[in-house]
C-alpha cells in the first residue's frame, strides 16, 4: 500500500561554523525498514533529524529521496514523503485536536488555501482507527503528555507520508504513556507498513520492538559517525554499550509464555576507565 | 583765629561730604538697586540695570530687542533664532548660545552666559526643579506670563524698568492703548448682531484659541465674536483643538489663519465647505511680521487688531492707511524702515519664517 | 451552514453600527436629515448642502476610514501574535508604528504642507521594517525571537528620535502638530485618505486573509511548520509584509492608535478561539466595531477632538477585563 520510496544519505556531515556535528554517513534506508538510531544526549540524533527534514542544509554530502537531491525539494514535496514527530511540543494557543490534526494535511493544501472536507474525513477517520475520537474538539492544551505525543503521531499519519522521522518520541512521559506510544508505533510498522526512523537514548526501545517482533536496524550516533550495527540483538552488547554509551550492563533473557523471547538491558554503573 | 579755624573745620567737613558725595551719592543715583514684579507677581530686585539679558521666552526676546537691546542678549531660544526680521535687526543672533530647549534649562551652559537677568516662560516657571537651578545660582529670573492685552503691556512695562528702558517700554504700550481705543471707537457703534463672527485658526485647521487667553482679548477688541471663545474647548499641552462639526455649528462669517497654506487647505477641503466664510471665501492669512500677528508671543498684536478690524468692516475703517501704520510701527519700535514690497509680504503672510 | 452564520454576524455588526454612527456628531441633524440626505442622493433631489456636506464628507469617510484602520491594526495583531507565537506582540510590532511616527514628525518639522506626512510616515514605517529584517538576519538561528528582538530595538530607536524631533520642534508651531498626531485622530478623514492609505490596508488585509489557515501551521513553531510541509522563510516574510503594509497604511492616515493592534486579536481569541480561519476575519470586524465605537465617543463627548489613543485605552481595558472574566482566559 506504500509506495517504495528510498532514502539515501550519502557521504553527509554537517558542521555548526567549526564546530562538525556528524560527518561521513552513508546509509541507505529500505522501504518498511526501522531504524533505530540511539546516542546519549548531545550527540547530534536531533540535528541529523533536521538534516532529514531539509531544516538544516548539510555542509557536506547529500541526501536523496528517490534519487532526487533533497536540496532541490520544497518543503512541501519533502512533507509528502517525510513526516516528522517531535520530541518536545511547545504549546502555545489553543487548538482543538482535530485543528492540530489537520494541519498534517499542509503539504496538500494550496498556496492561499485551508485544508477542505477531504482533509477533514481523513482527521477524524485516522483519529475513530486509534479510538481516539473523543479528543477530537478537546482543547490540545489540555492534553496529557502522553495523548499530546499521540496526537502527534496520528498527526504525521494524516500527513500520508511513506516515512515517519521521530525524535524522542517518548522523553518526558510517564510509565504507561510510554508503552502506549510504543505500541502504537509498532502498530504504524506492522499494519501501515511505515518505514521509521528514531531517534531515542533509551537503548531499551530498540529491545521493545524487537520483542514485539519487528525487523529493525540499530546504528549508534558517536564521535561525529553513524555506526551500523544491525538488529538490536547484535547490536546491543555489553561491548558496544560500553563503548558508546560508557555503561556497564548487562543483558538479560526471559520467556514468558505470552510473547516468547524478550530481551532487555540492566544498566550496573558507569564505565571505570582504568 | 577761632573763626579761622571754625571756617577751616566747617570747609574741611564740607570738601569730606562733597568728597563722599562724590565717591558715593552720584554712582548711588546711578546703580541704586531696585524692583521689578514679574505675572507671578514677585518682585525681583535687581543690584544693576542688567548688562547681560538670557532671554528664555520668545516674546521676552521680542520684547528686549524692541527696547533696544537685543544686542545684550547673551542667551536666547531656538524660536528667535527662525525670525526673517529679528535676523535683520540682530545678525548676531545667530551665534547666540540656547541654553533651554522644551522648557528645560541647561544650567551649566546658562551660567557660562553669565547672565544678569533671565526671563522665562510661566511654563518653565511652574517646573520647581527649574527655578531651583536658578536659585542654586542667585540668577535673577522673571517670569513673563500674561492672559490678556492689559497683562501683556504691565508685563512689557515691567521688562522695560527691567533692562533699564522704561520710556521705550511706555512708548509701545501707549500705541497700543491708542489702537485699542480707536478701535473701540468705531466697533462700540456696531450692534450684537452685525458683528461679524470669526474663526482663528492657529497653525493647523481645527486648531484655535480658547477662553481666557490673549487672542480672546484681542479678537474681541477688533471689534469681532470669536466663535471658539464661547464654546468650552478641551485643552491638550495648553492647544485647544475643535471638532470640525463643532465649527460648522459655529458657521463663522470669516475664518483668519496664521499658517501659510492652511488657507488654501481649508477653501478646497470638502470638510469646510458648509462652513459661510468658506462659501464667501472669506479666509484671510493674517500678516507675519517678526512673528505672526495676533500670536501670544508676538507684539504685532496692535496690529492685528487694525487688520482684523479693517478687514471684516473694511467700510468702517476705510479712513485707517494699514500700510502707513506698518510702516510707522516697525519703524517707531524696531528701528526697520520696510519698502513697500517687504510690506506686501508681511501682509501676504510669506517667507517671513526661516527654517532652522 | 454554521459558518455562513458567523460570516453574516461579522458583515452585519460593523454594517450597522457604521449606519448609526451617521446619525452621531456635534452638529445636530435629526433623522429625518439624515434620511433626506441619504435618499437625495439615491433619488438625486435637492438636499440642504450644509447638511450633505456633514453626512457625506465629514461623518461617512470619518466612519469608513475609521472601520478600515480599526481592522487594519486589529488584523495585523493577530497575525504578528500568531506567527511569533507571543500574545503580548501587537501590530506595532517591529517598529511600525514608531517609524511610522518619526517619519510624520520629521515631514511636519521639514516642510510645511502636511501633505508630506503620508508618504513619509508610510516610508520609515516600512524601512523599520526592514532593519527589523536586518538585525534578524545576524542570527540563522530562531529568526522569530531575533526579529521580536530586533522590533524592541528599532522601535525604542525610533521612540527616542520621536523624542529628539519633539526636542528639536518649534513649540509654538511643530510640537503641537506632532504631539497632536502621535496621539491618533481620525479628523482629517477625507475621501483622497480612503483611497490612498486604503490601497495599503485592504491588500494586506486581504493578503493575511489568504493565509490565514497557514497562520495557524506557523503557531506550531518553525521546525513543526517546516516538517509539516510549509516554506516558513516565505510565509512568514509574507505575513510581515501583509501586516506592515496594513499598519503602515494605517498609521499613516490616523497616527499612532494604540492599544486595538494588542487588545482586539485577544477579544477574537475570547469570541472565537485561536483558529485563525474564524479568528482573522473576527478580528477584522471587531477591530472595525471597535474604532468607529471610539471615534463615535470621541466626536459626542467634546466640542473638540479627543484623541483616540486616549479612548480607546480607558475603554478597550475594562472591556478587556471583563471578557477575561466571562471566559476566564480559556482561550489561550
Amino acid at each position: 500500500m506504500v509506495t517504495m520510496t528510498s532514502l539515501t544519505l550519502n557521504n553527509a556531515g554537517f558542521s555548526y561554523g567549526d564546530t562538525s556535528i556528524f560527518k561521513n554517513i552513508t546509509l541507505e534506508v529500505h522501504p518498511g525498514s526501522t531504524l533505530c538510531i540511539l546516542g546519549p544526549n548531545g550527540s547530534g540524533k536531533t540535528t541529523l533529524m533536521d538534516a532529514l527534514l531539509g531544516i538544516h542544509r548539510l555542509t557536506h554530502g547529500s541526501i536523496y529521496i528517490n534519487g532526487k537531491d533533497i536540496r532541490h525539494l520544497s518543503p512541501g514535496q519533502i512533507a509528502r514523503v517525510l513526516a516528522f514527530v517531535p520530541q518536545n511540543h511547545a504549546k502555545h494557543f489553543s487548538f482543538s485536536v482535530r485543528d492540530v490534526l489537520l494541519m498534517g494535511r499542509s503539504a496538500y493544501t494550496h498556496t492561499f488555501g485551508s485544508p477542505g472536507p477531504k482533509d477533514l474525513r481523513i482527521v477524524d477517520a485516522t483519529l475513530a482507527q486509534f479510538n481516539l475520537s473523543h479528543l477530537a474538539h478537546r482543547d490540545y492544551t489540555r492534553l496529557s503528555g502522553g495523548e499530546t505525543q499521540l496526537v502527534m503521531i496520528i498527526r504525521a499519519l494524516v500527513q500520508d507520508t511513506p516515512i515517519i522521522v521521530m525524535d524522542e518520541p517518548t522523553a518526558h512521559l510517564d510509565f504507561k504513556h510510554e508503552i502506549t506510544v510504543l505500541e502504537t508505533i509498532v502498530r504504524l510498522i506492522r499494519n501501515q507498513g511505515k518505514t521509521l526512523i528514531m531517534a531515542t537514548h533509551f537503548p531499551n526501545h530498540a529491545f521493545f520492538l524487537e520483542n514485539q517482533g519487528l525487523d529493525i536496524e540499530v546504528g549508534f550516533l558517536h564521535r561525529e559517525q553513524l555506526h551500523m550495527e544491525g538488529s538490536p540483538s547484535d547490536a546491543l552488547t555489553w561491548e558496544n554499550l560500553r563503548r558508546y554509551y560508557g555503561v556497564d550492563t548487562c543483558i538479560m533473557e526471559y520467556n514468558t509464555q505470552k510473547t516468547g523471547k524478550i530481551k532487555q538491558i540492566f544498566p550496573i554503573s558507569t564505565t571505570k576507565e582504568a | 583765629m577761632m573763626q579761622y579755624v571754625h571756617f577751616k573745620r566747617y570747609a574741611k567737613s564740607v570738601a569730606i561730604r562733597l568728597l563722599f558725595t562724590a565717591l558715593f551719592f552720584i554712582p548711588k543715583a546711578y546703580c541704586e538697586p531696585f524692583h521689578v514684579t514679574d505675572s507671578a507677581g514677585r518682585r525681583v530686585l535687581l543690584e544693576n540695570a542688567p548688562e547681560r539679558i538670557a532671554c528664555l521666552y520668545a516674546f521676552t526676546g521680542h520684547v528686549v530687542t524692541m527696547l533696544g537691546r537685543g544686542g545684550d542678549m547673551v542667551a536666547i531660544v531656538n524660536g528667535l533664532k527662525k525670525d526673517v526680521l529679528l535676523n535683520r535687526i540682530q545678525p548676531e543672533i545667530r551665534n547666540t548660545p540656547v541654553p533651554a530647549r522644551g522648557g528645560v534649562i541647561h544650567i551649566e551652559a546658562l551660567l557660562k552666559t553669565r547672565p544678569d537677568i533671565v526671563f522665562l516662560k510661566p511654563d518653565t516657571a511652574t517646573i520647581a526643579s527649574e527655578i531651583k537651578k536658578l536659585e542654586q545660582f542667585n540668577l535673577p529670573y522673571f517670569i513673563a506670563g500674561y492672559r490678556s492685552m492689559a497683562q501683556q503691556m504691565t508685563i512689557i512695562e515691567q521688562i522695560g524698568k527691567a533692562v533699564g528702558k522704561t520710556n521705550k517700554a511706555k512708548a509701545y504700550t501707549q500705541y497700543y492703548r491708542n489702537v485699542i481705543s480707536r478701535v473701540k471707537q468705531v466697533t462700540d457703534h456696531i450692534g450684537q448682531k452685525e458683528r461679524i463672527r470669526i474663526y482663528h485658526s492657529s497653525n493647523e485647521p481645527t486648531r484655535t484659541d480658547a477662553p481666557g487667553t490673549l487672542e480672546a482679548d484681542w479678537t474681541k477688541a477688533a471689534g469681532v465674536i470669536n466663535v471658539s471663545v464661547e464654546s468650552r474647548l478641551q485643552a491638550r499641552g495648553g492647544k485647544y483643538f475643535a471638532d470640525i462639526e463643532q465649527i460648522i455649528l459655529w458657521n463663522p462669517d470669516v475664518i483668519i489663519v496664521n499658517e501659510d497654506g492652511v488657507d488654501h487647505e481649508i477653501l478646497t477641503d470638502q470638510k469646510w465647505a458648509p462652513i459661510k466664510a468658506v462659501n464667501q471665501k472669506k479666509v484671510f492669512p493674517i500678516p507675519v511680521g517678526i512673528s505672526r500677528w495676533g500670536h501670544p508671543g508676538g507684539l504685532e498684536t496692535p496690529l492685528a487688531i487694525l487688520w482684523t478690524a479693517q478687514k471684516v468692516y473694511p467700510q468702517r475703517f476705510e479712513h485707517i492707511d494699514l500700510k502707513a501704520e506698518i510702516r510707522n510701527f516697525y519703524h517707531r519700535f524696531f528701528n526697520l524702515d520696510l519698502t513697500d514690497d517687504m510690506i506686501d509680504k508681511i501682509l501676504a503672510n510669506q517667507n517671513m519664517r526661516r527654517d532652522p | 451552514m454554521r459558518l455562513t452564520r458567523f460570516y453574516i454576524i461579522l458583515v452585519t455588526i460593523p454594517a450597522l453600527l457604521a449606519g448609526i454612527s451617521i446619525f452621531f456628531g456635534r452638529y445636530p441633524l435629526t433623522i429625518e436629515n439624515v434620511f433626506n440626505v441619504l435618499f437625495g442622493l439615491v433619488l438625486n433631489h435637492n438636499v440642504d448642502p450644509t447638511h450633505l456636506g456633514i453626512v457625506v464628507h465629514i461623518r461617512l469617510p470619518r466612519i469608513i476610514l475609521g472601520a478600515m484602520v480599526g481592522a487594519s491594526l486589529s488584523v495585523s495583531g493577530a497575525a504578528f501574535q500568531g506567527m511569533f507565537r507571543n500574545p503580548l506582540v501587537s501590530s506595532g510590532m517591529l517598529g511600525v508604528s514608531s517609524g511610522a511616527g518619526f517619519g510624520a514628525a520629521l515631514a511636519l518639522i521639514l516642510f510645511d504642507h502636511f501633505f508630506w506626512v503620508y508618504p513619509f510616515s508610510f516610508g520609515f514605517g516600512l524601512i523599520a521594517v526592514l532593519l527589523c529584517f536586518i538585525i534578524g538576519r545576524f542570527t540563522s538561528a530562531n529568526q522569530s525571537i531575533t526579529l521580536v528582538l530586533g522590533g524592541v530595538i528599532v522601535g525604542s530607536v525610533f521612540s527616542a528620535l520621536i523624542s529628539f524631533l519633539k526636542y528639536v520642534a518649534d513649540p509654538m508651531d511643530e510640537l503641537p502638530a506632532i504631539v497632536f498626531w502621535l496621539m491618533g485622530s481620525l479628523s482629517r478623514a477625507d475621501y483622497t485618505h480612503i483611497l490612498v492609505a486604503g490601497i495599503p490596508m485592504i491588500a494586506g488585509t486581504i493578503g493575511l486573509i489568504a493565509v490565514k489557515w497557514k497562520l495557524n501551521v506557523l503557531a506550531m513553531g518553525d521546525r513543526e511548520a517546516q516538517s509539516l510541509g510549509l516554506n516558513v522563510k516565505a510565509y512568514r516574510l509574507f505575513v510581515i509584509i501583509c501586516a506592515t503594509l496594513a499598519t503602515a497604511g494605517a498609521v499613516c492616515v490616523s497616527g499612532v492608535i494604540g492599544w486595538i493592534g494588542l487588545v482586539v486579536p485577544h477579544m477574537g481569541r475570547m469570541l472565537t478561539g485561536n483558529d485563525n480561519r474564524r479568528l482573522i476575519p473576527a478580528c477584522i470586524s471587531i477591530g472595525a466595531c471597535f474604532l468607529i465605537i471610539v471615534d463615535d465617543i470621541s466626536r459626542l463627548l467634546t466640542s473638540s477632538e479627543m484623541p483616540l489613543g486616549i479612548l480607546t485605552s480607558i475603554l478597550g481595558g475594562p472591556f478587556f477585563i471583563y471578557l477575561l472574566k466571562k471566559t476566564k482566559g480559556r482561550q489561550w
